[in-house]
């Protein structure tokens, strides 16, 4: 079974902070290492810079080896080859998923193990 | 002005209150604070506040000054400078308002993620660190979450006053940074950081290295590279705004 943790906030940098708070509370029931959460944190901000506003919604699904953070809705055609290097380097994987209107939801997978 | 003039100016003011004299001093000694002041620029805080905070610790320098001591006064003044600048820092270097109780827990768990990630060769879980200082994990959180609005770097790492920003070792990362500016277009983003911040992202998204052993290398603690990272990542993404090549 996977839990789901999910959070709506405006795309605005200002609220990055709360999305953090949540992974981080995440994170912590998850028992994952600081580092961990830490780069979860991360890759999510990074990915929240192309979120196509008004809102953007962050969808944390935990399974038994590892977490899935869902993102979106992206601007199309947002992400570029220098942030997805930084977002290849934090995450274990990261796929793009078409969303409605032509928008693009980002997929992190983090395993639940130590930092990479 | 010499040593002499200057003794002159000090017994004027201290043995017979001349405040005008106190003003020659403060004047002739304000190039000693400005050195003393940007020696600490760049770190978040405007220079002319560090000037500023730097002229009242000399002011008060020259208040506590003790003629009987038979020391120079830019040299009795040094210590009072700085230590009015750093305390500038340590209160004033948290981007948001931060308890106190909050400032404090969280630097004593940026001690103990460092001593438990040493001593269980990984990075601690937030219950670990919770446990080992005595808290509980929303507290914890809140602490950890909390030291991410302060200022990245250390006052306990002054610049090199002849080569600022240079870190040891550095030479060994240009093969590195050329890799990374061929490799992509991060290169626009890696010319809004300084070197370190530079190194430590090559570190962390070239060579895949963990936070920990960037610490390691580096020399300065995890909490430490995480929020470098953060800062570098937060400045690389104003440099990123263009739209790029899809990939």
């Amino acid at each position: 079974m996977s839990e789901v943790v999910s959070i709506t906030v405006p795309a605005v940098p200002a609220w990055n902070g709360v999305v953090e708070l949540v992974l981080a509370g995440l994170g912590a029931r998850l028992d994952l290492p600081y580092d961990r959460i830490d780069e979860l944190q991360l890759a999510t901000t990074t990915v929240l810079t192309d979120a196509h506003g008004p809102d953007v919604r962050v969808d944390a699904s935990a399974g038994p080896d590892s977490v899935d953070i869902k993102i979106g809705p992206l601007a199309p055609g947002a992400r570029d080859p220098g942030r997805r290097r930084v977002l290849d380097a934090l995450a274990d994987g990261v796929e793009l998923e078409p969303g409605d209107d032509g928008t693009t939801w980002a997929v992190l997978t983090f395993a639940r193990g130590g930092a990479r | 002005m010499g040593s002499n003039d200057q003794r002159a100016l000090l017994v004027a003011y201290l043995n017979d209150g001349d405040v005008r004299a106190r003003d020659r001093l403060v004047e002739e000694l304000m190039p000693l604070v400005r050195s003393l002041a940007n020696r600490y620029a760049g770190r978040g805080e405007p220079t002319e506040d560090l000037v500023q905070v730097g002229a009242i610790g000399l002011v008060k320098a020259i208040d506590r000054f003790e003629l009987e001591k038979g020391v120079e006064l830019s040299t009795y003044a040094v210590p009072t400078i700085v230590g009015e600048i750093r305390r500038h820092f340590r209160d004033r270097t948290w981007a948001v308002h931060v308890p106190r109780r909050l400032k404090e827990l969280s630097m004593r768990l940026a001690r103990t993620r460092d001593e438990l990630s040493a001593e269980l060769g990984r990075s601690p879980t937030v219950a670990e660190l919770a446990a080992a200082v005595g808290v509980d994990e929303e507290e914890a959180i809140d602490a950890l979450e909390a030291s991410k609005a302060y200022a990245p770097r250390s006052l306990d790492q002054p610049y090199d006053e002849d080569e600022p920003g240079r870190v040891p070792g550095l030479a060994d990362e240009e093969r590195g940074y050329a890799a990374l500016e061929r490799g992509s277009v991060v290169r626009q983003g890696l010319d809004a950081l300084d070197e370190r911040e530079r190194r430590i992202v090559v570190l962390r998204f070239l060579r895949g290295m963990s936070q920990s052993e960037i610490a390691e290398e580096v020399g300065i603690s995890q909490m430490h590279v995480s929020r470098l990272l953060r800062k570098s990542l937060e400045a690389m993404r104003g440099r990123l705004e263009e739209p790029e090549v899809p990939v």
